[in-house]
């Protein structure tokens, strides 16, 4: 029982750091109806940003608002001079876009940085921790918790103010929203600042978890399914989706991975998500698509 | 909603908008050329013309969606050259779009409250924090919203998403939601476009009870000529994108330009 809760406990903490990523696209998503696709490179981005500056001799925090810094430059960028030409465009264009964007950001980095792996040290240890039989990594609950304070955050920001209100309004007609008075390209700034603030924390506990390598970019597809199974514009659904995509992988890992071979832990969040698109394909919490015919 | 919050416009006074020598062209394509009008606060000013005579375009110029290349539009004494959405709401100019333009996956509170957007004074922080003054303000702006959906008649859609709500009470709750921001001047394009008799007059009722009780001033784009000719204190003709009448409405009905236009001449 005891290691059953481990492996639980284990894969919700894991599950936070999931949301932390899914986040990022829920915001972009919910505000200009884009799938972000250069979410992953923006975290990679800005882990490897902050990794380098560290090893050039910054100290953490001023490498942190260094980062920080040109996440919001990077952000804005990308808000400014890709989207908001292509407003009103089809889905399939911005999301093209976002993908050059991606590959753009990514070649941006390896020439700015190099392309070789670093470790990042956060200084914050990882050692096992007991609770009542149950062990947990420091590391992973502090990750969770910092990932969980961000998500609390951002939510009671978007269901609090009008800038929630805003927001919605402005994803659901841009035209209509600028009519009432709402500044549509705070609304977008506003977001863009937010994903790569987000980018940023992401990728320092990505970071420090995994190394901070090209691959880094890959890890935040799992947000994906997260989304899938969530809801695409709901930032609870990409709270519960994470908590379930953690929660079940390594559960699926442990129990059914001797059965039929490792590795599972991989593939099992894609399965999951392909059984909600047959079933719910609005996801857990997103809006369903109303029609009137 | 009290009458006592809107006291009525002064009557006669100079002119809340006028639109002065507008000409605007789409890539060569003239839309309108060279329209002066003028609307006196707290009349209803209604723009007709066949399909295509450039009456949306014009009120797209007075609320700064469209830029003319040339001519000017004076509100309440002041002309501006750059216009845009969002100075024209601020300076109490709303409106409502031809093909309904709402917030769809919300409900229908919730679009008559961003309509208020422009009302909020709390800032997001203290909105977060749920502070009393932030929060006092919040039911300040929902019991207004009720109030214009009560006086609107559409309460009972209150939590309903506006995507499921039937045409006619679309164009309702678009109406609702320019009310929200409390303006004096509001543009109306086609508000009655595709409804039925029953729901034209409602509309219509609607229409003259803003303007009376809020003393509201009015510009509608219209294509019944019935509506329009009885509840219009004023009505500007348009045709391929040039004004050939502008009057009250039983000048203009037997204006021999407008006829032409309308049912094409013998000549």
């Amino acid at each position: 029982m005891d290691f059953f809760l481990e492996v639980l406990i284990g894969g919700l903490l894991a599950g936070v750091m999931y949301s932390m990523v899914a986040i990022g696209f829920v915001l972009i998503f919910k505000a200009s109806g884009v799938f972000n696709f250069a979410q992953g490179s923006m975290v990679l981005f800005a882990a490897l940003t902050f990794v380098s500056l560290l090893e050039r001799g910054f100290a953490f925090w001023s490498a942190f608002a260094a980062t920080l810094a040109s996440m919001l430059v990077l952000a804005w960028a990308i808000e400014r001079g890709v989207l908001r030409h292509l407003v009103n465009r089809p889905p399939i264009t911005l999301f093209m876009a976002t993908l050059g964007v991606s590959f753009i950001i990514e070649g941006l980095a390896q020439l700015l940085w190099g392309a070789q792996v670093h470790g990042l040290e956060l200084g914050i240890k990882d050692e096992p921790l007991e609770f009542g039989g149950v062990l947990l990594s420091s590391f992973d609950l502090f990750a969770a918790g910092t990932a969980a304070a961000l998500v609390l955050a951002l939510s009671l920001l978007f269901s609090r103010t009008r800038i929630g209100l805003s927001l919605r309004a402005v994803a659901d007609d841009p035209l209509a929203a600028l009519s009432v008075g709402i500044r549509l390209q705070r609304i977008w700034g506003v977001v863009w600042a937010v994903a790569g603030f987000v980018s940023l924390v992401a990728g320092l506990l990505w970071g420090a978890r995994l190394g901070v390598q090209f691959s880094l970019s890959l890890v935040v597809l799992k947000a994906l399914p997260v989304l899938i199974i969530g809801g695409f514009s709901s930032i609870g659904g990409a709270i519960v989706g994470g908590l379930i995509v953690g929660a079940s992988e390594k559960l699926a890992e442990v129990y059914v991975g001797p059965l039929i071979g490792d590795g599972l832990e991989n593939w099992f969040p894609y399965v999951l998500a392909l059984l909600f698109l047959l079933v719910r394909p609005a996801g857990l919490f997103g809006e369903r698509a109303i029609e009137r015919v | 909603m009290s009458a006592a919050a809107y006291p009525p416009a002064p009557v006669a006074a100079a002119p809340l908008l006028a639109v002065e020598g507008i000409s605007l062209s789409f890539g060569g394509v003239k839309a309108v050329t060279d329209i002066s009008f003028a609307v006196r606060s707290g009349e209803i000013c209604s723009l007709i013309g066949p399909n295509g005579a450039g009456k949306s375009s014009l009120l797209n110029v007075i609320n700064g969606v469209y830029r003319p290349q040339q001519g000017r539009v004076v509100y309440d004494g002041v002309a501006s050259m750059r216009i845009t959405p969002r100075r024209a709401a601020r300076r109490g100019i709303a409106r409502t779009f031809q093909n309904v333009a709402l917030f769809k996956g919300m409900s229908v509170l919730d679009n008559v409250l961003a309509g208020r957007n422009l009302h909020v004074r709390a800032g997001w922080f203290r909105q977060v924090l749920g502070l009393r003054a932030a929060r006092d303000e919040a039911d300040g702006h929902r019991r207004k919203a009720e109030e214009i959906l009560a006086f609107l008649h559409i309460q009972a859609y209150r939590d309903t998403p506006v995507g499921k709500l039937p045409y006619g009470l679309q164009k309702r709750v678009e109406l609702a939601r320019a009310l929200a921001a409390e303006p004096r001047l509001l543009l109306l394009d086609e508000p009655m476009a595709g409804m039925n008799l029953e729901e034209k007059m409602d509309m219509s009722c609607f229409i003259l009870d803003i303007n009376r009780d809020f003393g509201t001033t009015v510009v509608l784009i219209e294509h019944d000529l019935g509506v329009v000719m009885d509840i219009s204190d004023h009505v500007v003709v348009l045709d391929y994108g040039r004004k050939i009448a502008d009057g009250a409405p039983a000048e203009v009905r037997d204006n021999p330009d407008v006829i032409a236009a309308y049912i094409g001449s013998a000549h």
